[in-house]
């Protein structure tokens, strides 16, 4: 952008002058093909051009088809300037899959979008639609070194997808094996438990093989094919013919071929092809239980090559204590499937052992397998944990083997524990005490009150914890205020005449006002001034006139109000000694007097 | 400030509530709770006959459940039965984070503390808990086992009689109540501290428990990175959440060691 602004402020200003415009909205349809093949995706793009706004265009079912939806797939920009005005386009592009189920005339229906306010549609359109027969161009095997597995055992099985041979008439050389290998359309294949292996083959963990075969048709002629591949370990999930998934394959059919020249010599290019598709049918591979008449007991479902040992973490136990057991199984087979040992069928176990009832997870790696379970000894004679048998049917041997660990050695004591729990229930007959035991493994039952399970629970402190922490300290902060106020009052003698300074005065007026004699009543008045000066300046009482305005005026009182308050003396003392009639303005200015010195705070 | 803090927690947990509740008439909820409760027993009185029609049952007494939770009813009790119907499905994960959750409302409830036991038992995956966290949780005990709202009590017990005896100091000066001052404040600063800690947790989860099946935990917070552990997770084992981000959990187990799982995989409480 540095060195280029006089070149983008040209075209700003070019812009500016000339003025944009754009073409109102519109849309248009575009089909990949006029004619297709039954399962033969068909592309359907509706292009909204400069729209302001507008609604995603959306297809209905279509009846004989399957419409997937790509959405919004591009969008495109161009400026053209025609006679000095710029003109933008803006094209948002919506793709549609619609793929023909059933031979016929697909008809494409019109749909409406909402461009701008506008509901503008697009053209219904039909596509002649042909079955793509398959016939003797594919095949496909599910083949193995077995004939037949064992319920629970792993096989290798191999999908064959047997794929003939291309010859353009024109063309003596057939399509190589890699160039049809292209064609297998693997995104629209099923390829059940062999995704798996293709997986692989895009990690490059594997390949697909290939080998090159020959075949009759159904007419006995001769016939070349491509075989491809796909191996993978498969444990089945259901005895009888093996089933690995519902599996069909896809492939585009070559219909014509073009010599392609190139520096590096000639090469096919498929210049036309239809889709064929091919379905995996009923396998001549066999899973079978292994046999019930043979089976000994406590047969869990186990197949297999396995070894198996038992241990004990707490042999050291009183009664109705846990003792955690460990079941270990490992060796050769599909641990994920190995159920763990019956406990609870056996009864040399459930004797002397409370054992949970709940079903026990297994935890392990591909060669191992352990069971952990609690299991806790009734009473205190029980010596040792008996031989835990495992039974597995052997599919090399075809034949069941029972294993045993070896018996565990626990020491148990009679149970101390003390508890309401555990009581004593006196016999009437003989008056023998009964210990009953609480046992551990198991739940305790739901809550029923309808009412309680509806209540609202909530562990957020409600408005009047929060109340009560608020007003707790103000509460406090409050009293302290007063406290502290009467205790300054009763120690502080200065700051208790100054704060009733003001209301001994004022109450000095009003007597003041109660007698007849003027010239009293002016002595009072004054007397209460220069005794409100006193007490706040904390002088000594018995203050003259004179002296009265001199602490006022050493406190830097206002003039204004010193001489107001020398003034309102002077009057006093001529109605004192020179007499006349009372001045119903006097009580009036002593209490002004006061108040303006109030203000001075002093 | 914590006054502040409290009010906005108060107001918006009212919110909350409020919003989820607006789903199910008090009388659906009751509805649900009693076909969950009849779903249930029908379910054990099924389990020796036909343990799949019992597991059927069970798998929609905790459906009916969770929907009375899910419309924003939470107690204990509530929480508890959600976890036995949970336990009873073979959800061993979905039941220990239920009961979790009941025991922030009811802790010492026996029947509680019993299936939760029982419930972890059933784990099979004893990760030993490091000595920091095993003194913590005796030191603390008060904290695990108290139930918050006794710990509210207690403590706003405590703050109410503080401040009455800095009043009352204020009324006698002469009385020394020092080291009842001292006592009483102690008391309500560190309940305080508890009740702040369990608040902050109830709005953002801090433990969680691996769901189900077997989970790997790994280094960082996608699929590309190499596993922390090479045992991995099963149904059952808690932990504390350390951090989310987006679909992942950083936790810590018992054991001190921490690492990614999918937040798809466990639930959070």
């Amino acid at each position: 952008m540095k060195g280029s602004s006089p070149a983008w402020l040209l075209s700003i200003l070019v812009l500016a002058s000339t003025g944009v415009c754009a073409w109102a909205g519109d849309i248009n349809l575009d089909l990949s093909t006029s004619e297709a093949y039954v399962n033969e995706p068909i592309s359907v793009r509706i292009r909204v051009i400069n729209a302001q706004d507008h609604s995603p265009p959306q297809y209905p079912d279509i009846n004989g088809a399957e419409v997937q939806d790509l959405g919004q797939t591009g969008r495109n920009q161009s400026v053209s300037f025609v006679n000095g005005k710029m003109t933008r386009n803006v094209t948002l592009t919506y793709v549609f899959l619609i793929t023909p189920t059933k031979p016929g005339t697909l008809i494409i229906p019109s749909i409406g979008v909402r461009v701008d306010g506008d509901m503008l549609k697009t053209p219904a359109r039909k596509i002649k639609v042909t079955e793509s027969t398959t016939g003797d161009l594919m095949f496909l095997k599910l083949t193995s070194d077995r004939d037949s597995v064992y319920f629970g055992e792993t096989i290798d099985v191999n999908l064959e997808i047997w794929l003939k041979i291309y010859r353009d008439q024109n063309i003596t050389r057939g399509l190589s094996a890699q160039e049809m290998l292209g064609l297998i359309n693997v995104q629209q294949s099923n390829w059940g438990v062999f995704k798996e292996t293709l997986d692989r083959i895009d990690r490059r963990d594997t390949t697909w093989q290939y080998r090159r075969a020959s075949g009759k048709n159904a007419g006995g002629v001769a016939q070349s094919y491509h075989v491809y591949v796909l191996e993978q370990s498969y444990t089945p999930i259901d005895v009888g013919p093996i089933g690995v998934g519902n599996i069909s394959v896809v492939t585009n059919y070559p219909t014509r071929t073009a010599v392609k020249r190139g520096i590096f010599g000639d090469r096919l290019q498929v210049s036309g092809s239809r889709p064929i598709r091919a379905s995996l049918g009923a396998s001549d591979i066999l899973v079978q239980s292994p046999p019930n008449q043979d089976a000994p007991p406590f047969f869990n479902g186990a197949v297999g090559q396995y070894t198996f040992s038992a241990q004990a973490r707490n042999t050291e136990v009183r009664v109705r204590e846990p003792i955690e057991l460990i079941m270990t199984i490992s060796g050769q087979g599909v641990l994920d499937r190995v159920p763990p040992p019956p406990l609870l069928a056996m009864e040399a176990i459930t004797q002397d052992f409370k054992v949970p009832e709940e079903r026990m997870a297994g935890l392990g790696n591909e060669r191992q397998k352990q069971f952990t379970v609690t299991i806790r000894p009734k009473n205190a004679d029980v010596a040792e944990i008996p031989p835990i048998p495992f039974v597995y049917f052997d599919p090399v041997a075809e034949k069941y083997v029972s294993l045993a660990s070896d018996s565990i050695p626990i020491n148990v004591t009679p149970s101390e524990q003390v508890s309401l729990d555990r009581f004593a229930m006196v016999d009437e007959h003989n008056g023998n005490g009964i210990n009953l035991t609480q046992t551990a493994a198991g739940i305790r039952a739901n809550y029923a009150d309808i009412d309680a399970l509806l209540s609202q629970q909530s562990y957020i402190p409600g408005a009047g914890t929060v109340g009560m922490l608020a007003a707790a300290p103000l509460v406090y902060l409050c009293s302290l205020l007063i406290v502290q106020r009467r205790r300054r009052m009763s120690t502080d003698t200065g700051y208790a005449r100054r704060r009733g300074a003001a209301s001994r005065a004022v109450a000095g007026i009003e007597q003041a006002l109660q007698g007849d004699d003027a010239g009293e009543a002016a002595s009072i008045m004054a007397g209460a001034v220069i005794s409100y000066i006193s007490d706040r300046c904390n002088a000594s009482t018995g203050l003259t006139s004179a002296e009265a305005i001199e602490q006022l005026t050493l406190r830097h009182i206002d003039s204004e109000s010193v001489q107001k308050v020398e003034s309102f003396l002077g009057e006093c003392e001529a109605l004192q000694y020179a007499g006349g009639d009372q001045n119903r303005d006097l009580d009036a200015q002593a209490r002004q007097c006061i108040d303006e010195l109030e203000k001075e705070r002093f | 400030m914590r006054l502040l803090f409290f009010l906005v927690l108060t107001m918006s947990w009212a919110g909350i509530a409020s919003a989820n509740g607006a789903g199910l008439s008090l009388d659906e909820r009751a509805k649900l709770i009693e076909r969950g409760l009849t779903a249930f027993d029908r379910g054990a009185n099924l389990a020796s006959e036909s343990p799949a029609e019992s597991e059927a049952s069970y798998v929609e007494a905790a459906h009916a459940f969770q929907r009375v939770v899910d419309s924003g009813t939470q107690n204990g009790l509530l929480y508890y039965n959600l976890g036995n119907a949970r336990l009873r499905c073979g959800q061993l994960g979905q039941a220990i984070a239920n009961y979790r959750r009941a025991e922030k409302f009811i802790p010492n409830d026996a029947r509680l503390q019993e299936n939760l036991q029982y419930a972890r038992s059933l784990c099979g995956y004893d990760i030993l808990e490091t000595t920091e966290r095993a003194v913590a949780r005796t030191l603390f005990f008060w904290h695990f086992s108290i139930p918050l709202k006794t710990r509210l009590a207690v403590g706003l017990a405590a703050y109410l009689f503080f401040w009455v005896l800095l009043l009352a100091r204020l009324a006698a000066p002469r009385f020394s109540i020092r080291y009842a001052l001292i006592a009483s404040s102690a008391i309500w600063m560190t309940l305080a501290a508890s009740v702040a800690v369990d608040l902050k947790n109830a709005s953002s989860p801090k433990a969680g428990v691996i769901a189900g099946g077997e989970v790997v935990v790994r280094k960082g917070n996608g699929f590309g990175y190499d596993p922390q552990l090479e045992e991995p997770l099963v149904g059952g084992v808690e932990f504390e959440v350390l951090e989310q981000r987006e679909a992942w959990l950083h936790i810590s187990l018992p054991d001190g060691k921490d690492g990614w799982v999918p937040k798809s995989r466990a639930e959070v409480f």
